[in-house]
Order: structure tokens, then C-alpha cells, then sequence
């Protein structure tokens, strides 16, 4: 008996250790002047930002920006002309506006005689339900729960820094999605690090709407980074795009609903 | 690398069956073979990967994955003539 236990222990110490850990791999890397394009128009009355870069050439690197692009805006009614600022930024502003839900708006970035442009339009976005969070030890997590019908993802902006708890890094960017879709790879996602706050954090949640096209990029894209690494990982693709002449990123425009929390006892 | 070895146990060739026992290793060096990296982790203070909840933590780490390094097995094969 003791040597049927032995020989199981001894099999299963030799084929279940899947091991992972960090490495420094040397990467290969190229230059491309391929452009990115990351930008999100809101109904918020704000000035809208759309920024451009050259792709990551070494991991965690401050992508270099695209300055001195002609960037412009159109709906059916008007065009607006974005503004570099600061200059050599790479982030390029709208004047202050918000944008009609189902109205379609169209970018237009030329830059080294070329023109690349993008559309979308924005659908409407479901209410906020009421925020969760539970107690861990002595301090606060979020609980994410998918919300209603409609595809939409929220952001979580978590600060305490003007509190007495703060010590050290004291706010976070927290993105929470819900695409409604059926995903694998989603549902056998690696784990995340839990995001832990103090009594007295202030949480500001926005809720962005999710369009077809945009769900899409969405999808690709998370396929490519928090759902990547997981048991059953899909195929490494390109991240899909609706920008034209083959600039990568998104140009988005969604609805956005927002409130704040102070996290209390 | 990978090693096998097969011992033939009948003695007699008349027989009407052949058996023997295979030994084999796979990976005999216990070299960490990769089975996929991924670029999109955080280490934590106790050494342990995860996906970054916040987006504010930008030092991302390279990772791979491996399993099944120096795996010894035994196998027995019988055969009728």
C-alpha cells in the first residue's frame, strides 16, 4: 500500500510541476513608423484627447509621439481643428464640445503626406448600479459584477493620497470590462492582483458605452493582454482597427455615465 | 534530450509471445522549455506573477512557462506471435 502511495506521489511530483517565472528573453525589435492611434470622444463637455505615438520598441518604454500631425474632426454639422498641447506632446485636443449619441464623427490625422482616418458613432449607455466593495483585513476591494444588457466597460479612479492612511503610492486606474460575449480565453483569464484601499478613498466610476466596432477592438485587444496567458489562449493576432492606411489603434466615441463614492465603515 | 532503452525478456525466440520493458527520460538535462511567453505581468513582493489591476503600475515583466522537465518512465510490452 505505502508503495502504490509513493509511486503516485512520485508521478504526480514529476508530471504536474508547470512552472512559470520571469525571464529575459532578448527581444527582437524593428523600426516601424507605423502610427497609433489612441482616442475616446465622450458626451462629456470637455476637451477630448487623441494621441499619437509610434509603437513600444523595448517593454515598459515611453512610446515616443507623433508631433506636428494635422488633426481634425468632422460630424455632419461641424469640423473642429485639434491643437498639440503641450507641443511635441503627441496629444492633440478638441475645443471644448461633447458628442451627440448615434452622431457619427469622423478623424482625420495627416501626417507625412499621408492621411489616415477613422469613424464612429456612440450608443447609449445603461445606468451605473450601485457600487460593491467588500472588506479584506483592514482595508477595501472592488467587486466586479457583469451589469445589465448592453456591452459597456467601467473605469475606477481610486485615490486616498489626501488621507491619513496614505503611505506610499496612494490611487489607482482600475478598467473593468463587460463585453457580452462568450469568450474562453475570458473565462480561463489569468488571475489578477487584488487592487486593496482605506476608509476613505474616493472612487470615481465612469461607465463608457461599447460599440460593435469598438467591442471588437475591445475583444482583440484584451485577447492580446489581460486574457492572455491563461489555459487556453487564442492565436496571436494583430489588434483589430477602424483607422485607415494601416494605423493601428482606435478612434472611439461613447457615452459615458460617472459618480463618486468616499468609501466609509 | 531524450532517452530510451528497450530489454527484450523472453530468452526463448520459440515462444508465441514476445515481452519486454522500456526505460526512457524525457528531457534528461531538466532544461525549462518554454511553452509560451507572455509580456503582460507584474511581480509582486512574495514572487508571484499576476496580471496588474492597476493600470497606474507600468513596470511589466517578461514570463514564460514551462513544464515537464527531467521525466523518467516505464513501460511494458507484450506482444503475441
Amino acid at each position: 500500500m505505502s508503495l502504490r502511495y509513493t509511486i503516485l506521489y512520485l508521478v504526480i511530483c514529476l508530471l504536474l510541476p508547470a512552472c512559470e517565472e520571469a525571464t529575459n528573453f532578448p527581444l527582437t525589435t524593428e523600426n516601424s513608423n507605423l502610427v497609433v492611434v489612441e482616442g475616446t470622444l465622450t458626451n462629456e463637455n470637455i476637451n477630448h484627447r487623441i494621441k499619437l505615438t509610434r509603437p513600444y520598441k523595448t517593454q515598459n518604454q515611453t512610446p515616443e509621439p507623433i508631433s506636428g500631425a494635422a488633426v481634425t474632426l468632422k460630424d455632419e454639422t461641424s469640423t473642429y481643428i485639434l491643437t498639440e498641447s503641450p507641443v511635441e506632446s503627441g496629444e492633440y485636443y478638441t475645443p471644448q464640445m461633447r458628442a451627440v449619441t448615434g452622431r457619427v464623427y469622423t478623424l482625420t490625422i495627416v501626417y507625412n503626406e499621408k492621411e489616415y482616418t477613422a469613424r464612429d458613432s456612440s450608443v447609449p449607455v445603461e445606468a451605473l448600479e450601485a457600487i460593491q466593495y467588500k472588506k479584506t483585513g483592514d482595508r477595501y476591494e472592488l467587486v466586479f459584477s457583469p451589469s445589465l444588457q448592453e456591452p459597456n466597460f467601467i473605469e475606477y479612479t481610486i485615490d486616498w493620497r489626501n488621507t491619513d492612511a496614505c503611505t506610499g503610492a496612494c490611487s489607482g486606474r482600475l478598467v473593468y470590462y463587460d463585453l457580452k460575449t462568450i469568450d474562453v480565453n475570458e473565462i480561463y483569464k489569468p488571475d489578477k492582483e487584488p487592487f486593496l484601499f482605506p476608509v476613505g478613498a474616493t472612487i470615481v466610476r465612469k461607465k463608457y458605452s461599447v460599440s460593435t466596432t469598438y467591442r471588437e477592438f475591445l475583444r482583440s485587444m484584451l485577447s492580446e493582454t489581460e486574457w492572455r496567458g491563461g489555459v487556453f489562449d487564442v492565436q496571436r493576432d494583430n489588434v483589430s482597427t477602424n483607422l485607415s492606411e494601416g494605423a493601428v489603434g482606435f478612434f472611439a466615441v461613447s457615452t459615458v455615465v460617472a459618480d463618486t463614492t468616499v468609501i466609509t465603515e | 534530450m531524450d532517452m530510451s532503452a528497450t530489454f527484450k525478456l523472453n530468452k526463448n525466440p520459440e515462444k508465441k509471445f514476445q515481452h519486454s520493458i522500456s526505460f526512457s527520460v524525457y528531457n534528461l538535462y531538466g532544461r525549462k522549455n518554454s511553452l509560451f511567453v507572455n509580456y503582460n505581468k507584474v511581480e509582486n513582493s512574495d514572487g508571484e506573477l499576476h496580471i496588474p489591476s492597476n493600470l497606474l503600475d507600468g513596470n511589466r515583466i517578461t514570463s514564460h512557462s514551462y513544464m515537464f522537465r527531467f521525466t523518467p518512465s516505464i513501460a511494458y510490452n507484450f506482444k503475441f506471435l
